[in-house]
């Protein structure tokens, strides 16, 4: 599927417009997208890590979880929206960028991982569950998170 | 088979797919920031 005409016509939108001309609104944005990140971030890790038996031990699993699991969805569509905003700031640029490449395709493996796997997989008591396949759940979770996070800092350097 | 039993498989699978994947990816960058590093040296 060739996405040359989306990028091309971001390139040259009505958001384009505003995001190249008016720097003060697009560090504004770019400032919800790092809050977004850090939000996103912060609740993989607490859910992962808990998970992982390392950290809040004393709280049960199914709890954590559902508490992490309402701000990433916040953080998420946070972070999706503003990241829009800026690529189109940028199109053309990042359409011939591997990283962008690279950092999309795990953002969407990441969101199907999410809603289609381990969402619904920790929706049944934990301890029903072999503790392999949540500490596997957890791992894969950090990796795709963190090559979300490492291929879009890497954008700014390729 | 129950549904949790199916998500399990299909977690299992989908993980270890996802981590050979990011271990071939990251090796990647790894080797092509050493190539550069290394064509820095020579000039």
């Amino acid at each position: 599927m060739d996405l040359y005409p989306f990028f091309d016509w971001l390139d040259t939108s009505m958001l384009a417009d505003i995001s190249k001309a008016y720097g003060g609104v697009f560090a504004v944005v770019q400032m919800f997208h790092l809050l977004g990140m850090s939000m996103l971030g912060g609740m993989v890790l607490v859910g992962d890590l808990r998970l992982l038996n390392v950290l809040l031990k004393d709280i049960p699993s199914e709890q954590v979880i559902e508490n992490t699991q309402k701000w990433f969805t916040v953080a998420l569509i946070v972070v999706m929206t503003s990241g829009i905003f800026m690529s189109s700031a940028v199109a053309m640029k990042l359409y011939y960028n591997q990283m962008f490449w690279a950092k999309m395709t795990s953002l969407a493996l990441g969101v199907t991982f999410v809603y289609a796997i381990r969402r619904p997989l920790l929706k049944f008591n934990h301890d029903t569950i072999n503790p392999w396949t949540i500490k596997l759940l957890a791992v894969t979770s950090i990796s795709i998170w963190f090559t979300v996070a490492a291929s879009g800092r890497w954008i700014g350097f390729s | 088979m129950s549904k949790q039993v199916i998500l399990e498989w299909v977690a299992i699978a989908f993980s270890v797919a996802v981590i050979c994947t990011g271990i071939w990816f990251w090796g990647e960058q790894i080797r092509y920031v050493l190539e550069t590093l290394a064509l820095a040296e020579d000039y």
